[in-house]
C-alpha cells in the first residue's frame, strides 16, 4: 500500500497516517496479519519523527486495527464485530457530516449514494495464509 | 618506478572519466524518470523550442568536455617519465579541473532549465507530498546484505597491528619505514571502517516511491540497496586482504620486500575499487529496466529543494538522498543543520591539504634542486647535512672508512628521501648493503663510505678534492 502524507496539511501527520492505514485496511489493500514496517522504518522512510509514527501506531493498536508483538512488529488484524464504542463514535461523525451535508443543500438520496459507492470500494482481505 | 607509475596512474584515469562520463549520463540532454537536465517537466513540454535548444547545448559540451578531458589525463601520465614530481603536481591540477568543470557542466544548465520551467509555469504543487510504500518499508532489512559481514575481515585486518609490532621487533628498521607501515596498516584498516559506515548509511537511506505499483518499487529499492552494500562488502574484503597479504609479506620478507609484491598489493587495490564500482554501476541499468517497464511512474516534483544544483530542503530530516544528476551516487542535504559546516570543513581541508602538498612538493623540488653536502665536526661529533636529510655520528661508531669509485653494485630501494637526475639524498636501504643513508650527487667521484654500526653513509661532493677531504679528516681521527 502506498501512503501519501501531506506536509502541508493542516491535518497533524499523525492523524494523516491514522486515516491512511485505516483506509489502507477497509480497502482491502492492508491483509489481516500483513507486517506494517517498523516505527524506525517508517519515520526513516517518511523523514518524520519516530515519536509521530508511534503515536499513530498506538491510536491504531487501541482502536483494535493492528496489533503490536515485540518479535513480529504491527500487523494488521483480522476484521472483527462492530464494537459498541466504534458504533457511538461513528454516529457522532455521520451526525456531523449529515448536518454538515444538509446545510449545503444536499439531498438525503445523494448523501446515501455517496455513502453507499464509499462503502462498496471496501474490500477488507483476510489473511492468505 | 617510472614504467610502474605510468601504469598505475594510466589505469585511474582510464577509470575515472568514463566512470564519470556514464555515471552522470551519456546522453545529458535525455528525459529520464520525467526530468530533463534534473528538472521536472510535463512530458509533453520535452519538445519544447527552448528546452530542445538547452538540452542540445548541454549534450554537445558536455560530450566535448568528456573527449577532451579523457585524452588529457592519458597524455598528462607520459610526463611520469621526464619528471614524477612535476607530473604529480600536473595531475592534481588536472583533478581539480575536471571536477569544477563537472559540476560547472551540471549545475548552470540545471539552473538554466529551473528558470524556464518557471518561466513557463511547467509547476507541479507536489512536492510537500511524503509517499511511503509499506510493503517496501516492511521488508528495508532484508534488501540490503547485513552489515555484519564487514564483520570478520575487520577483526582480520585490525588483528594485523601484531604482525606489524613483531615485524618492527624482527628486522632493524628505520622510522621511516614503520610510518610507512603503521601509515599501511591505517589506510587498510581506514578503508574498511570507512565502507562498513557507508554501509550502514546506505541501509539507513530512506525507501524511495518510484511508481503506484509496489512491485516495481521493491525492486528498484531492492537492486540500489543490495547493488550498493555489496560492492561495499566485497570491496572491504579485497582491500583487507590486500593489506593482511603485505603485512605477512612485511613479517617474512622484512623491509627488503620484494618489489612485484607491492604490485600485487596495487592489483589488489585496483581490484577492490573495480569491485565497489562494478555493482553500483550495473545498480543504474538495472534500475533502468525495472523503471522502463513501469505504467504507472511517479514523480514528486520537488524542483525547489534541488533550484541551485545541490539539495537544501530544511524539513527533510534526511542527510543523504539520492544524487539527482547521477543515480549511482548519493548527495547530501545542506538544508540540515550541520552539513553546510561539515560540508564546508571537509573541502577546507581537502583545499589546504592540495596546496599544502602542492607548496611542500614544490619547496622539496627546489631543495633537492640547490642541494648541497655539509660535512661538520664538532666535539668530536660528525654530521652530514643535505636537503633536510642529515647524519650524526661520532667517531667511536666508525667501522671502516673508504673512498670509493662507484656505489656496490645492487639495488637500492629509496625508504625516505629524494632521488633526482642530479641527486640521491635520504633514506636508502640495499640488498647487501643494509640499511644507509646517502648524500650523493650523480656522476662525481669519489664517494666516501662510512661503516657505521648498523649502517653506512654514502657521501660525496661537487667540489673537486672535498671529498678527499672528508676522508683525510676522518681516517687522520
Amino acid at each position: 500500500m502506498i501512503i501519501s502524507l501531506d506536509m502541508s496539511s493542516d491535518t497533524p501527520i499523525y492523524v494523516q497516517l491514522r486515516n491512511q492505514i485505516v483506509k489502507g485496511i477497509g480497502k482491502g489493500e492492508l491483509k489481516a496479519g500483513e507486517s506494517l514496517p517498523s516505527v524506525r522504518q517508517m519515520a526513516q522512510d517518511a523523514g518524520i519523527n519516530s515519536m509521530t509514527v508511534n503515536k499513530t501506531y498506538q491510536i491504531l493498536k487501541a482502536e483494535g486495527f493492528i496489533e503490536i508483538d515485540r518479535r513480529k512488529g504491527a500487523t494488521v488484524c483480522p476484521v472483527r464485530q462492530g464494537e459498541g464504542a466504534f458504533r457511538e463514535k461513528l454516529e457522532a461523525e455521520l451526525e456531523l457530516l449529515s448536518a454538515e451535508a444538509c446545510l449545503k443543500g444536499m439531498h438525503k438520496d445523494e448523501f446515501l449514494r455517496i455513502c453507499e459507492e464509499m462503502f462498496k470500494t471496501m474490500h477488507p482481505a483476510e489473511s492468505e495464509g | 618506478m617510472e614504467i610502474t607509475m605510468f601504469i598505475i596512474f594510466l589505469l585511474c584515469d582510464l577509470l575515472i572519466v568514463p566512470i564519470c562520463w556514464f555515471s552522470f549520463g551519456k546522453n545529458m540532454g535525455e528525459y529520464k524518470e520525467g526530468m530533463v537536465l534534473g528538472v521536472h517537466i510535463p512530458s509533453e513540454c520535452v519538445h519544447h523550442p527552448d528546452v530542445s535548444s538547452l538540452s542540445g547545448k548541454t549534450q554537445k559540451s558536455w560530450a566535448i568536455f568528456q573527449k577532451i578531458n579523457f585524452a588529457a589525463s592519458i597524455l598528462i601520465c607520459f610526463l611520469c617519465f621526464w619528471d614524477f614530481l612535476i607530473f604529480l603536481i600536473v595531475w592534481m591540477i588536472w583533478i581539480m579541473e575536471y571536477v569544477a568543470g563537472l559540476y560547472y557542466l551540471i549545475i548552470i544548465p540545471h539552473r538554466k532549465m529551473y528558470r524556464l520551467k518557471l518561466e513557463n509555469g511547467w509547476v507541479d504543487y507536489s512536492r510537500k507530498m511524503i509517499r511511503i510504500d509499506t510493503s517496501v518499508s516492511a521488508v528495508s532489512e532484508k534488501l540490503a546484505l547485513s552489515w555484519k559481514w564487514h564483520l570478520p575481515i575487520l577483526f582480520l585486518t585490525a588483528a594485523t597491528a601484531f604482525l606489524v609490532v613483531a615485524t618492527e621487533q624482527k628486522y632493524d628498521m628505520f622510522p621511516s619505514e614503520m610510518t610507512l607501515l603503521w601509515a599501511l596498516y591505517g589506510s587498510g584498516l581506514g578503508v574498511c571502517l570507512m565502507f562498513l559506515a557507508l554501509h550502514i548509511g546506505i541501509m539507513r537511506i530512506a525507501n524511495r516511491v518510484y511508481s503506484e505499483n509496489s512491485e516495481i518499487n521493491l525492486a528498484a529499492n531492492r537492486v540500489t540497496k543490495r547493488g550498493w552494500t555489496e560492492g561495499l562488502t566485497y570491496a572491504s574484503w579485497i582491500n583487507g586482504a590486500a593489506w593482511i597479504l603485505l603485512s605477512i609479506c612485511y613479517y617474512y620478507f622484512g623491509p627488503d620486500i620484494p618489489v612485484w609484491l607491492y604490485g600485487g598489493y596495487t592489483i589488489l587495490i585496483t581490484a577492490a575499487a573495480a569491485a565497489l564500482l562494478i555493482p553500483i554501476g550495473m545498480t543504474v541499468g538495472k534500475r533502468r529496466k525495472i523503471l522502463e517497464s513501469d505504467r504507472e511512474p511517479y514523480y514528486t516534483d520537488d524542483d525547489e529543494y534541488w533550484k541551485y544544483g545541490w539539495y537544501n530542503n530544511p524539513d527533510d530530516r534526511h542527510i543523504l538522498v539520492q544524487d539527482r544528476f547521477n543515480s549511482m551516487n548519493y548527495a547530501f542535504n545542506y538544508g540540515r543543520p550541520g552539513v553546510k559546516v561539515g560540508v564546508g570543513i571537509l573541502w577546507g581541508v581537502l583545499g589546504v591539504i592540495t596546496i599544502g602538498v602542492i607548496i611542500w612538493v614544490c619547496l622539496l623540488m627546489d631543495s633537492f634542486d640547490k642541494a648541497e653536502v655539509i660535512f661538520t665536526e664538532y666535539d668530536g661529533i660528525y654530521s652530514f647535512e643535505a636537503a633536510g636529510y642529515d647524519s650524526e655520528f661520532n667517531i667511536d661508531e666508525i667501522v671502516s672508512v673508504a673512498l670509493i669509485d662507484e656505489l656496490p653494485e645492487e639495488d637500492y630501494t629509496r625508504t625516505n628521501g629524494g632521488s633526482t637526475d642530479k641527486v640521491n639524498i635520504g633514506h636508502f636501504r640495499g640488498k647487501e648493503t643494509g640499511k644507509c643513508m646517502m648524500f650523493l650527487f650523480k656522476g662525481y667521484t669519489p664517494i666516501l663510505e662510512i661503516q657505521l654500526d648498523g649502517m653506512t653513509i654514502y657521501a660525496n661532493s661537487k667540489d673537486p678534492g672535498e671529498t678527499e677531504s672528508w676522508y683525510e679528516a676522518l681516517k687522520n681521527n
